[in-house]
């Protein structure tokens, strides 16, 4: 590897440079603002005769060629051809160009223009999320990239990254429906992503159909996330600082029963549960209890604490912080970067002014970035790009996390104990049942220290890009090589769980007695780190290419050859695991009749060792054309206000090469020393380790394949303020990679997976956007749409005893349970209709599906939607007047389901909410919303039992971000000597509207989750931008 | 220089290139596969110590059925059967499902089905490479005999939970082949295990000593003959029609024939006649053989075991909790009531009168009792060792002074629902506390106690009257319980009863001998009396204690559901019936 590198490097800079004397001229190109610095200037008709202006507007350019003549051209400016016959100096102003259709557009390793684009792409800016205040730059694309699907599953500090999908799923490897990323054409994964700082960010672009995705052949089938990062631009120094700082709240506070409450319902239950079983009713609190709690009259004796406020904070802090310095000359460009972010966590500071160790949730995290681009030589191009993240993420040690810990009502109901004893020790949860009587959850927060995960990541890219005219012209060769590393451990400096000194205070005696840990003091803390943890992760790739792009009158033609190999190694615990290697040949020829008549062919041939033999290679090609109406002269003679009508569409063929675990999935290997299967032989215990068969092979396995169509639509009218752009797909992937359902266990052995599944996914997207200008007021709207419903076609399921019991034809991914047909109104009722055991009138009663008088797995039937959402909405207006600017965006998610489980919503296992309240009892039969309470945990109205009672049909819309900011005026800034000065306000999930009333939880948390998961933060944030 | 100089250097410079990384990732290094472990079927099969560790992955599930955790958390098959209550109760638990009823084909363990077809592939693609292995000959007969015992053992397992399965006989299916679905009928397995138990047995030694204790040995393989045969002469198998023509002969013997039980005499005499077994026997405290032969690993009574490193598994599930366990299992009060008096004769009969000092005292009941009550179940007043590592008392009662490990009808707590506690096979000096020491126990999964048990049920089904040696046989289980022998040392068992009357003391014999031990679910199916007695209310004691004396209430604590149509047999995992047409699932499921 070490070769190819000097080598690259040795061959760029021993080429030569060679200057001819001939005419010169010279000139400054301007546009209405001022000098315009990095504008190509190009010779007509000498082939590779250019140059770029310097950051004064300035270039000088030696006429090689008979023509003349100068084409001038700059991205977001109409381009200018000019007549230099016998002038040594020239002045250009050049026009911006409204249409936007010459537009760059990023593509798989390339760019293509807006108007020629033939594939299904949508990309953003990243100045239009940068001031968003969330550490992770995916959660704020939702709702404004059409086809773009995520879910934020957590707020903690550190793991906040929204997990996402394009186009939504459509593989039934739940581990392979991930899109590929791949940020300046090195290939990421959603961890990495969640790490990069948007300050270091271009553009954001996701391919969708096959014509776009067919170059990266089998890791395209999910869709494809590219990341460009920022580079320097031809001009003086520019450094950029901005500092921000934010609150975080909780989106919804929980609320939890007191004392009084609690108590009555669970003497409630428990009398419900023995009138069900027919046993005799004791209850389990006395009236004197009660009358305790109701006067909240012995705080000691009868405790009533609202643990959930005890515990956490109203609001959290955190900050962020970035400086850059970009510029350049025509021979060396830089942008270097760096970043700080820190987040803090919702708990209150128990151990301050303990000594111990401060154990709340944090994040932070360093960023750095050096991307560096030099001209050797006038056709050589080199670059370097230098970039790494060092983060840390803290978390209180507690084998049971906090939030856990107050859902919990076995743990920490809200009599369990005194917050504090009245002299000061902490006291055990003595009312809690035996095995959760644990030392005080506020004394373990103070002292057990904490857990730290840290993760450094270093990546480096070194390219050369050569302008290869002198061959043909148009044609420019490129490498890349890049070697990206990370590494993560965890380090818990702790005390073991619980082993806190703790007493159960008695107030009538005023006695103390310890708790059954036995401790007077405290042990002192270890220091450990879990090696067990430790993960290592290193990716090197090489690309090398051929580009070819040039237009010969009206046609233009362009096309593309790249070799492509990486090899991925994960290693966990010491291991070195098999890596994943991949090569690949991609191939791309393309062409245009005058920008009318589109035409592109795509392809790639790649090959990975998760496959052998004839299978180890695959082939995917992919086609696409475009009409663009809007270019011919009769339609532009007579629908002139109409400036882009565009019919693209496309058909092709991409791959997936996803396995679950081991890599080689193709052979059948061995296993030894698993200790579950240890047997244990001799007169004195031996204990042998066995061995046995894994999951046999198959050497036939091969890629998963998915056959994309997409028909799509890009429309421009009444001065380019109307845009639209629509796509429809329907995508079929087959030969997925499934084990065999109907093969009997009388084999007796796991079965080898086998390209058999077969799942279609289609749907639409696409957005709708407006800009307009009054005077000085600006303002824009835009709507993006997304919505993708799958289905199973094959997945070699058995033969089910009912249609309802199949999985074939049903999403991906969809809930089954009980038809809940109401409440159980009386025992007349329940005896009158199948039920489960002990099932009572204020039980659910499930629908008998199948009428055999029995309620079982057989009744149970689709029942809600997938959890991810199958639509996703977005609006986002924006408008600015002077130097103020507001943006706004909301985004909606719906068509989709979930479900609570365990402590999170089950009476007595959880701690009781308020909905708890509007149980079913005789009085409230008609009003009930909650079936009848039970001690049990799996009564016969479990939520743990799947039923659309538990699921909800979920939606919600959230004023995702507001930024509202404020340059000051020129004339200001200047008596500060600094170019510009912005302040603004911004907010992240501020607001959010949805339909359920049942659950505590945020809208987007992970189906069947538990209690516990944190809350997902809103923030207020203020911040300040200032450029020198 | 001029322009076709620089063309020809920049040739040269894209084909250096290209041709550097061409040969760095020469074809067929890059994606070739990297060696990440060398164990596969190859390497196994042609080292001999790796041939006898595949072998011994069939061991580890042998005790799989008998496994007092079988289904999750601390639920065994004495959980599912009127042995003893399970703390568990919520209604996904299986305790419950089985006892309640609410047990579907879709919702049954599968390990009965799974686990079973697995060692049985094991065992094929074992001896699928016997014939060249480097194993010595003498080595390939012993481990080759074993193989094959085990492969019967976990047919014996498939036929007693669903009758006639599918036999596959040495094939060894892969990914391509169709796996036949087609059950075989009952008798052809009874034949096809039979034949292997008779074919292992003859390339077994009669011991097995050193590291070998507890592999296979030739009374393993007979005594599994006996208990097959036994079920098969049983009134489940011994006759029984199918209710379509599908099912014909795979539920049972179509026709009855009495003189199957000459078969499970003669196979029971066989192990007897090995002379390398006979009870534990100590005589002082009573019955104490009974208690010690759990805990003592090398002992002349177990025929097979499923084999234990040092553990404290049964102490951490069964003992109470002031004995740090967690009371995961409750004795029914009807257990406890089939242990006769010291005479041996029930409690129903043998009351105490100043005449019969020794007999049942309702006021202490649970003095005078079949010494095995005691080495069972632990009652109130029950002695087991402390956490400061003495024998004292358990207290069950409520009222004064309670403990932890008192009566209480709540629900999913380690307190007693029937104020017993299980002490069988639990090691005398061990509790859960990891203080304690641990012990050498294996669990027993053939007994020499059973097939005496299973000749004097023979005998008792061949004759009309019983003759003499049932009496032998129940007596030597009886002195070795501790049992006053009695007038002319019948050890309590009345004289001139008739056949059906020691059937009834046969089968509460077998009741209390092998309590614990995976036996009564299925000896009261097998029996066919499972409709009668797995439909009773099961009963607890709740003791009071006021002063000094206690007061005994009988209260109930659960009444299973039994239905005849289906409940005989298990049904196959409906998720298997689905995979195919030919594999015909079991009547009423």
């Amino acid at each position: 590897m070490k070769k190819i590198i000097a080598l690259i490097i040795l061959t760029w800079s021993l080429l030569p440079c060679l200057v001819f004397a001939q005419t010169t001229i010279r000139g400054i190109v301007k546009d209405h603002a001022g000098a315009l610095p990095g504008v190509s200037i190009l010779e007509k008709d000498a082939r590779g005769n250019g140059t770029t202006t310097n950051e004064k507007g300035e270039f000088q350019l030696i006429l090689k060629g008979n023509s003349k003549t100068l084409i001038i051209s700059n991205v977001g400016y109409l381009t200018q051809e000019m007549d230099v016959n016998g002038k040594t100096k020239i002045n250009v102003v050049l026009q911006e160009d409204a249409t936007g259709l010459d537009e760059v557009v990023v593509v798989g390793y390339g760019t293509t223009k807006k108007i020629t684009n033939t594939g299904a792409v949508s990309s953003i800016s990243a100045s239009e999320i940068r001031s968003t205040p969330t550490p992770n730059i995916q959660n704020t694309l939702a709702g404004r990239v059409p086809g773009f699907i995520s879910q934020q599953r957590s707020g903690q500090p550190g793991q906040t990254g929204a997990t996402f999908f394009i186009r939504g799923v459509n593989t039934l490897n739940s581990g392979g429906q991930a899109p590929l990323i791949i940020v300046d054409d090195v290939e990421y994964n959603q961890d990495q992503v969640a790490q990069l700082d948007a300050n270091e960010i271009e553009t954001f672009t996701i391919l969708k159909d096959a014509s776009t995705t067919a170059v990266y052949g089998v890791k395209g089938a999910n869709g494809v996330l590219i990341i460009t990062t920022r580079r320097g631009k031809i001009g003086r120094p520019k450094v950029n600082f901005s500092s921000e700082s934010g609150v975080q709240l909780p989106f919804k506070k929980y609320s939890f029963l007191g004392a009084f409450d609690v108590a009555s319902l669970y003497n409630e239950a428990t009398m419900n549960d023995a009138k069900a079983s027919g046993s005799t009713y004791v209850p389990t609190f006395s009236d004197d209890d009660l009358e305790h709690w109701r006067n909240k009259d012995d705080p000691y004796g009868h405790p009533d604490v609202d643990w959930y406020n005890e515990i956490f904070k109203n609001q959290a802090y955190q900050t962020r912080n970035n400086i850059d310095i970009s510029g350049g000359s025509e021979r060396v460009k830089y942008f270097v970067s760096t970043g700080y972010l820190f987040q803090n966590g919702m708990l209150r500071n128990f151990s301050k002014g303990t000594g111990q160790p401060d154990n709340n949730y944090a994040y932070q995290r360093y960023n750095f970035r050096t991307n560096l681009d030099f001209q050797a030589t006038k056709d050589l191009s080199l670059r370097l790009d230098v970039t790494g993240r060092i983060g840390e993420s803290t978390e209180p040690h507690m084998t049971t996390a906090p939030l856990s810990t107050v859902n919990s009502f076995q743990r920490l109901p809200p009599y369990a104990m005194p917050i504090m004893n009245p002299d000061g020790s902490y006291p055990f949860a003595y009312r809690s049942r035996d095995t959760y009587q644990e030392p005080s959850i506020i004394g373990r927060l103070a002292l057990q220290g904490y857990d730290r995960l840290y993760r450094n990541e270093l990546n480096i890219l070194v390219g050369g890009t050569h302008k290869l005219d002198f061959i043909t012209p148009g044609l420019s060769a490129k490498t890349r090589v890049s070697f990206a590393g990370d590494m993560s451990y965890n380090r818990s400096l702790s005390r073991t769980e619980g082993h806190i000194p703790a007493f159960y205070y008695n107030p009538e005696t005023g006695t103390y007695t310890q708790h059954k840990n036995q401790l007077y003091r405290l042990e002192p803390l270890t220091l450990t780190a879990d090696v067990d943890q430790n993960v290592s992760r290193k990716i090197s790739n090489i690309q090398a290419n051929l580009d070819y792009d040039r237009t010969f009158g009206n046609h233009h033609v362009y096309g593309l050859v790249l070799y492509n190999q990486n090899q991925y190694i994960n290693a966990v615990k010491n291991e070195e695991p098999a890596p994943v290697n991949f090569r690949g040949y991609t191939f791309r020829a393309g062409y245009d009749f005058k920008q009318r008549y589109l035409l592109e062919f795509d392809g790639a041939y790649n090959g990975s060792t998760r496959f052998v033999d004839k299978n180890q290679y695959g082939f995917f090609p992919a086609v696409s054309a475009g009409w663009n109406i809007a270019e011919e002269p009769w339609f532009k003679k007579n629908v002139e206000f109409i400036s882009l009508l565009k019919l693209r569409g496309s058909f092709g063929i991409v791959g997936s090469d996803y396995v679950t675990g081991d890599n080689y999935k193709f052979e059948q290997i061995y296993q030894a020393g698993a200790s579950s299967t240890n047997y244990s032989f001799g007169e004195s215990h031996n204990t042998t380790t066995t061995i046995e068969e894994g999951t046999l092979g198959n050497l036939d396995i091969t890629w998963e394949k998915s056959r994309k169509t997409d028909i799509g639509l890009d429309f421009q009218s009444l001065d380019n303020k109307l845009s639209l752009t629509v796509d429809y797909f329907h995508d079929v992937r087959y030969d997925q990679l499934i084990a065999r359902g109907s093969v009997l266990n009388i084999i007796g052995v796991g079965l080898p997976l086998i390209n058999l599944g077969r799942t279609l996914n289609k749907g639409w997207d696409g957005q709708i956007s407006y800009h307009d200008r009054a005077g000085e007021f600006d303002y824009s709207a835009s709507f993006t749409f997304s919505f993708a419903k799958n289905k199973i076609l094959y997945k070699d399921e058995a033969v089910q005893r009912y249609p309802w019991l199949a999985e074939t034809g049903r999403p991906i991914g969809q809930a089954t349970g009980y038809n809940v047909l109401g409440f159980f109104q009386s025992q007349e009722e329940v005896d009158g209709y199948a039920h489960v055991a002990n099932a009572t009138a204020g039980d659910l009663k499930y629908e008998d599906k199948n009428e055999d008088g029995v309620i079982d797995q057989l009744d149970m039937v689709p029942i809600g939607k997938p959890n991810l959402p199958q639509t996703v909405l977005g609006t986002t207006l924006g408008m600015s007047y002077k130097g103020f600017s507001f943006n706004i965006l909301f985004q909606g998610s719906f068509n989709y389901s979930y479900r609570i489980a365990s402590a999170g919503i089950i009476p007595f296992q959880g701690n009781l909410q308020p909905v708890h309240l509007n149980r079913w009892t005789p009085k409230t039969a008609t009003t009930a919303s909650y079936p009848r309470l039970s001690a049990v945990l799996a009564g016969p109205s479990s939520p743990n039992t799947s039923s659309n009672f538990w699921l909800i049909d979920a939606k919600y819309v959230r004023l995702k971000s507001v930024d509202l900011g404020y340059t000051f005026p020129n004339a200001w800034t200047k008596k500060l000597k600094i170019s510009t000065a912005r302040i603004f306000v911004s907010g992240y999930d501020l607001f959010t509207w949805s339909n359920f009333s049942l659950y505590q939880q945020d809208p987007e948390i992970a189906s069947s989750g538990s209690a516990g998961t944190y809350p997902v933060q809103k923030v207020y944030n203020l911040g300040l931008q200032i450029g020198f | 220089m001029n322009n076709q100089m620089i063309m020809k250097r920049y040739l040269y410079y894209t084909i250096a290139v290209i041709g550097m990384i061409t040969a760095c990732t020469k074809s067929g290094d890059l994606l070739d596969k990297v060696e990440t472990t060398d164990l596969n079927e190859e390497s196994v099969f042609a080292d001999s110590a790796r041939t006898i560790q595949f072998l011994n992955r069939v061991y580890t599930d042998i005790g799989f059925s008998a496994n007092p955790k079988r289904f999750g958390g601390s639920i065994g098959v004495y959980s599912i059967c009127d042995e003893a209550e399970n703390s568990a109760v919520g209604g996904d638990q299986w305790n419950i499902r089985f006892q309640n009823g609410s047990i579907s084909a879709l919702q049954i363990p599968t390990d009965a089905w799974n686990t079973t077809y697995a060692d049985i592939r094991r065992v094929n693609v074992f001896l699928s490479h016997m014939d060249t292995s480097p194993l010595s000959p003498a080595l390939r007969t012993t481990l080759s005999g074993e193989a094959r015992f085990l492969r019967a053992w976990y047919y014996f397992i498939l036929l007693k939970h669903y009758g006639g399965i599918p036999l596959i006989g040495d094939q060894v299916f892969t990914a391509e082949d169709e796996v036949p679905g087609k059950r075989n009928t009952y008798e052809e397995c009874v034949n096809y295990i039979e034949s292997e138990c008779n074919a292992a047995a003859n390339m077994l030694p009669p011991t097995r000593g050193g590291i070998d204790y507890g592999r296979v040995t030739k009374g393993a393989c007979l005594a599994l003959k006996s208990r097959l045969l036994l079920y098969a002469a049983s009134p489940l198998f011994n006759g029984r029609a199918a209710p379509n023509g599908n099912l014909e002969g795979v539920l049972g013997y179509p026709t009855a024939d009495k003189q199957r039980w000459e078969k499970v005499a003669q196979a029971a005499q066989e192990v007897i006649n090995l002379g390398v077994y006979s009870l534990n026997d100590i005589p002082t405290p009573l019955g104490y053989g009974f208690q010690k032969v759990f805990t003592t690993r090398v002992n002349t009574e177990y025929i097979l075991a499923a084999m234990q490193s040092s553990n404290r598994a049964l102490e951490s599930m069964w003992d109470p909790p002031t004995r740090t366990g967690s009371g995961s299992a409750f004795a029914y009060h009807d257990l406890v009531e089939a242990f006769g008096t010291i005479n041996g004769k029930p409690i129903t009969t043998d009351l105490k009168t100043p005449e019969n000092p020794t007999g049942f005292d309702a006021e202490n009941p649970y003095e005078n009792r079949d010494p095995r009550l005691g080495y069972t179940i632990l009652f109130n007043g029950g002695l087991r060792l402390n956490t400061t590592k003495t024998i004292t008392p358990v207290y069950t009662f409520v009222g004064t002074g309670s403990s932890a490990d008192a009566y209480s009808a709540a629900s999913g707590s380690s307190q007693t629902r029937t104020g017993y506690y299980i002490r069988k096979m639990l090691d005398d000096n061990t509790i859960a506390s990891t203080t304690s020491p641990t012990t050498e126990r294996c669990l027993p999964l053939i007994r020499y106690a059973e097939i005496l048990l299973n000749r004097a049920e023979a005998l008792n089904e061949l004759n009309g009257t019983p003759p003499p040696e049932v009496y032998t046989l129940i007596g030597q289980l009886r002195k070795r319980a501790g049992i006053n022998p009695g007038d002319g040392d019948h050890y309590g068992l009345p004289e001139g009863i008739n056949q059906e009357e020691m059937r009834v003391l046969i089968q509460n014999e077998r009741r209390i001998e092998l309590a614990y031990e995976e036996h009564r679910y299925w000896d009261v199916r097998r029996w066919k009396i499972a409709e009668n007695v797995s439909n009773q209310m099961l009963h607890g004691m709740k003791i009071t204690k006021t002063g000094d004396s206690y007061t005994y209430e009988l209260v109930n604590v659960r009444k299973p559901v039994f239905d005849s149509e289906r409940w005989y047999l298990w049904p196959i995992p409906q998720s298997e019936v689905n995979k195919s047409i030919d594999l015909e699932q079991n009547p009423g499921w």
